[in-house]
Formats: C-alpha cells, structure tokens, sequence
C-alpha cells in the first residue's frame, strides 16, 4: 500500500492529522502550478487551502483510480479558473517580482547576466499570462508539471487529440509573444 | 502558415513531448531532414522548454500547512465509503453514514447553490433501434425499491414520499412526477438546518463544491457499460471524462464497485428492450455548458445509456452565481427570480434552449417544486404526459444554501 493511500484510509478512518502528510507532500507542487494558473500568491494559497479542504470533504469518494494529487489538482485547476475568470491578474511590477520570487543573489553568474535571466523569466510569465485559459493551464500542467498528454486529458477532462492541438498553438502563441517582445529591446 | 504548416507543427510540437507514434515520428524526422523551417521551429520549442525548466519553483509561505491543515479541521469529515479497507466504516453503516453526509452539507457549506435540471431521458430512440448494444434495464424490477442483494437503493424510485425527501419516480426508464410525490419546499423554505429534505432526495452531494459551474450528467447505465473502457474512450472522445470519484449515489457506486446488485438473471426481461442488469447512476462533471450541446450526438449512440439527470451546480455566493449565469449564456436565461431571503433562484430557460436541451433525452422530468414556484408557462405535469415528447419542457431550478454559521 502506498503511503497516500494509508493516509487516506487513516484520514477516513477518523485520524486527520494523516492528512496533513498528504498536504505537506503535495501543497507546493500545487501550490507553484496553481500560481501560474491565478497569477498571485495570495490567491494561490487561497485555491490550494481550499482545493485541501474541498478534497478531504470529499475524500470517500475519491476511489483511487487516478493518484490523489491528479484528484486534488483537478479540483484546484477548476477553482483556479473560477477565480481568473473573475479577476484576470495584473502585470505590476508586483507581481513580476511575485512570480520570480525575491531577489537572488548572484553567486556565480555576472550581475548583468543574474538580471537578464531574470529579466527573461519575468517575460516568459507575462507571455505565459498573455494565453487563453484553456492554453495556460496545458502549458502549465506540461512544462511545468511534466505530465505527459493522457494525464493532461484526465486532468482537464479533454480528449487528448485536444490536448495536443492547443498545447501546440499555446507553444506558437508563446513563442511569437516572446519574439516579439525581445525583438522590440 | 498554411493548414499543412500547423499540422506538421503541431506534429513537431508533440514530436518534442515524445508523443508521437512510431508512424508520425518518422513522419516528423522526414520532415526536419528536409526542411529548414522546421528544424528551426523545433530548436526553437525546444529552447522555449528550456526556459520554462529554468524557472524557479514558486514556494508557498511557511504557514499553508498550518492554515490548510486548521481549515480542515474545521471542516465536515469525510464519509468512507464501503470499498475502502477494514478499519473504516462498516457497510451496514453506509446509507446512514451518507445520509448524515448530506444533512451536513445543507449547512456546512460556506455557500452553496444547486441548479437542478432534472431530465431523465428514458429510452433514447438510438438504443431502442439497437439490437447488438447492452438493453435499457430496469431500474427496480420488483417496485419495492429492493436490490437483489436486499438493500434498499438511494436512487429514483416510483414507490411514493419517503422521509428523505421527493424522489423523481422512474419506472421502465421513464421518469414519472406524479401526485404521490411529496410536497418540495418553497424558496423560502428552503432549508439551512440538517435534516431537512433535498429537491433530489438526498442523492447529490455536490452541493458542498464551491467551483466553478459544474454540469454533472448522471447516467443510468448497465454497470457493465460503465466498467467498460470502450465506452470511457468514447466519451473521451467527446470531451468527457467519467469522474469515477464523484458518482453521488453511494448505493449506486458500491453498486458499481461489487456488481452484486445488478446480477444477471435476477432481473425480469419486459420485452426486447430489457438487458440482463439493472442500472447504474454514474455522473460526468462538465466545467461549460456549452458542453451540454457537443454531447448530443454522443449519448445518443452510447450503448447502454438509459437515462440522464444534469444537475447544473453553481458555488461562490449567490451573486457570483447570477453573474456566471449572465457570463455565460446571457441570452438564454429568458427569467431570473430571486426567492426571498436571497435564498433562492430559479432560472427558466428561452425556448430555443429548452429545445437544445430536450434533443439531448426523448423524456423530461421534473420536480413538483416547479409547479409551487409559479415559473409562468413551466408546469408540472402528469405521469401520463410525461411519455409525450412534446410536452416536455426544461427548467433549471436553482437554490442556494446558507452557510453554516
């Protein structure tokens, strides 16, 4: 028996502290993919919390034919585009340093190569950001989760020929953004 | 870019995810030997995943776990099901254990609302032509609401009120609101303590679900269908996917686990429509209503589908739930009435929807509650009209719940 499927039986079983080796296990790997989804930290921490709470409500019924953070992303994935769908985020200074997290220090890279990496990882947000729904969450759950195509499908609820189609025309829209945007430099 | 251009792309883009087939691989590998276009294409989709793999993961803040882990506390516990291991609950505590489960519901949610459109498709006019495929069933062969196994099914039953709350009659795959159907509380009836009985009879426990729109297809099908991966694919191929972890009725999912309540050869044949199972419930969560549409033509080519039941459910407060009604089909929500207290909606369709809709089952039913409700031109109907088509109207009933305090 694998470990999440003995916290589950123990969490069911009455013992919900089990359950909180589910949640140190998973939080941030959901955590960094829900983020990229609503674009804030804040709310990020909100799905994911709820996306826990909803999941453990409802742990009976989860019958363990996908693994539980399939299950639970499922549920994180469409609070996540219940709130975009109601306040698409903000491109503030803010938020880039939000997304890229707290200035590093540079410890072998040259401080002019450190901040064009940044630099660089604040466009790929921002292009990340500039995709549809549908395509954001696929490139999420593909560069960012590694998921293959089948899990993608059953995560988003889509056949895989979808999956395959608009991952290729988020990777175009991708790509075009940033070309565009670096050319402009 | 030509259409041969996006699809030997879109080949190249999967080509990278290695996921390919031996057949297109080489396809693509024939493709980036000639083509100069194309080998950059890949370079660059590859150096795009490059940067995306550079990223740094961005790490919650130190206190998630311990807020997670208090709301959870705070949270209803969950209700095992029987097919989990020794050590949870007996199942001779199951339909009590749900039932508790769903009273709770009614007021631990912080705010949830339930659209109910009842449509119970009884024989699609595509499987009753079909010889080859799995039978419409029964869904209670004896009428005294027993299984084969002697327990008594949470499901539509045609055997009058019970405690639990109005049921939607079914009898031979055809739904049936009759006069012996229980009174359904008014909007401002509506309950916010436990115990109080469920438009649904206590069988959806999605109400607890504060996501997006949420369209759950329940489907009555031979178990054997629904255990079948030809049949998955094919809704897969349609855009579903079966949601094995949130069929609502308990009784029907330990059904489906065991197949014991289905046994072949217990079930009376009635004429060549009658397979050797009963039925199944089992529900699909859809995520757009547009959704609805597209899988017309999918149901009605499934073997074994019997029936269907959509519940629309909304989440978020209540005036979240209007304005996503709005966002989404502006236009076809022809009436919105508010109950009192702010407690309760009830939405009825434009014509032309209800006709989408209706296409989508060859019988409607729904509950008596409508009737109370005073939806203009929507009225409840008599058993007997409920086999005319073309009575049969679609309406949306919408209902939230307060939240716990």
């Amino acid at each position: 028996m694998s470990d999440d499927s003995r916290w589950i039986d123990e969490t069911l079983a009455g013992q919900r502290s089990s359950y909180e080796f589910l949640v140190v296990k998973y939080q941030d790997r959901l955590f960094n993919s829900v983020f990229q989804v609503v674009g804030r930290r804040e709310e990020a921490e909100d799905v994911v919390q709820e996306a826990f709470v909803q999941a453990f409500v409802k742990l009976g019924t989860f019958q363990r034919t996908s693994g539980f953070y399939t299950w639970i992303y499922r549920i994180a994935f469409n609070l996540s585009v219940s709130r975009r769908r109601k306040k698409r985020p903000e491109h503030s200074i803010d938020h880039l340093r939000d997304q890229a997290g707290e200035e590093p220090i540079a410890r072998n890279d040259p401080i002019g190569q450190e901040l064009e990496r940044k630099e660089d990882e604040a466009e790929l947000y921002v292009a990340l950001d500039e995709l549809s729904d549908e395509h954001r969450k696929i490139v999420v759950l593909r560069e960012l989760e590694g998921l293959c195509y089948e899990e993608i499908a059953e995560v988003l609820d889509l056949p895989v020929g979808t999956v395959r189609s608009r991952l290729h025309r988020a990777r175009l829209q991708l790509k075009e953004f940033l070309q565009t945007n670096r050319s402009e430099k | 870019m030509t259409g041969n251009d996006n699809s030997s792309f879109e080949l190249i883009s999967a080509y990278l995810d290695g996921e390919l087939s031996v057949e297109e691989r080489a396809q693509v590998e024939e493709l980036l030997a000639g083509s100069e276009a194309h080998r950059t294409l890949l370079e660059e989709l590859q150096s795009l995943r490059t940067e995306f793999s550079s990223l740094a993961p961005v790490k919650p803040s130190g206190d998630l776990t311990s807020r997670i882990m208090a709301a959870v506390e705070s949270a209803p516990a969950p209700v095992p099901t029987e097919d989990e291991p020794a050590g949870s609950v007996p199942a001779t505590q199951l339909s009590s254990e749900v039932d508790v489960q769903w009273r709770v519901s009614w007021t631990q949610v912080v705010v949830a609302a339930t659209t109910l459109l009842v449509l119970y498709g009884a024989y699609w006019a595509s499987t009753r032509e079909r010889a080859d495929g799995p039978h419409i069933a029964v869904e209670d062969p004896k009428g005294d609401g027993s299984k084969d196994d002697g327990s008594k099914d949470d499901g539509p039953k045609d055997d009058g009120p019970k405690d639990d709350g109005p049921k939607i009659a079914v009898q031979e795959g055809h739904p049936k609101v009759g006069p012996e159907d229980p009174v359904v509380p008014k909007p401002d009836e509506l309950p916010d303590t436990p115990g109080v009985p469920d438009l649904a009879g206590g069988q959806f426990v999605f109400a607890e679900q504060k996501t997006d729109i949420m369209l759950v297809l329940e489907y009555a099908v031979d178990p054997k269908v629904l255990k079948d991966k030809v049949f998955k694919k094919t809704l897969m191929m349609h855009g579903i996917a079966v949601d094995d972890e949130i069929v609502p009725d308990a009784v029907a999912r330990k059904s489906i686990l065991e197949s014991r309540a289905f046994s072949p050869g217990k079930v009376k044949p009635r004429g060549r429509e009658q397979g050797p199972g009963g039925s199944i419930e089992f529900s699909i969560v859809i995520a757009d209503i547009d959704r609805l549409f597209q899988i017309s033509e999918t149901l009605r080519t499934a073997k074994g589908v019997r029936g269907l039941h959509i519940d629309l459910s909304f989440y978020e407060s209540d005036k979240a739930m209007i304005r996503e009604l709005g966002r989404l089909r502006d236009d076809q929500f022809a009436d919105v009435k508010t109950g009192k207290a702010g407690r309760a909606y009830l939405v009825s369709l434009r014509d032309d929807v209800q006709s989408a809709l209706r296409g989508l089952s060859t019988a409607v039913a729904f509950s008596p509650v409508i009737s109370e409700l005073n939806l203009g031109p929507v009225k409840a109907m008599a058993p007997a009209d409920i086999a005319d088509d073309s009575k049969m109207p679609v309406v949306f009933i919408l209902r939230s719940v307060a939240p716990a305090k």
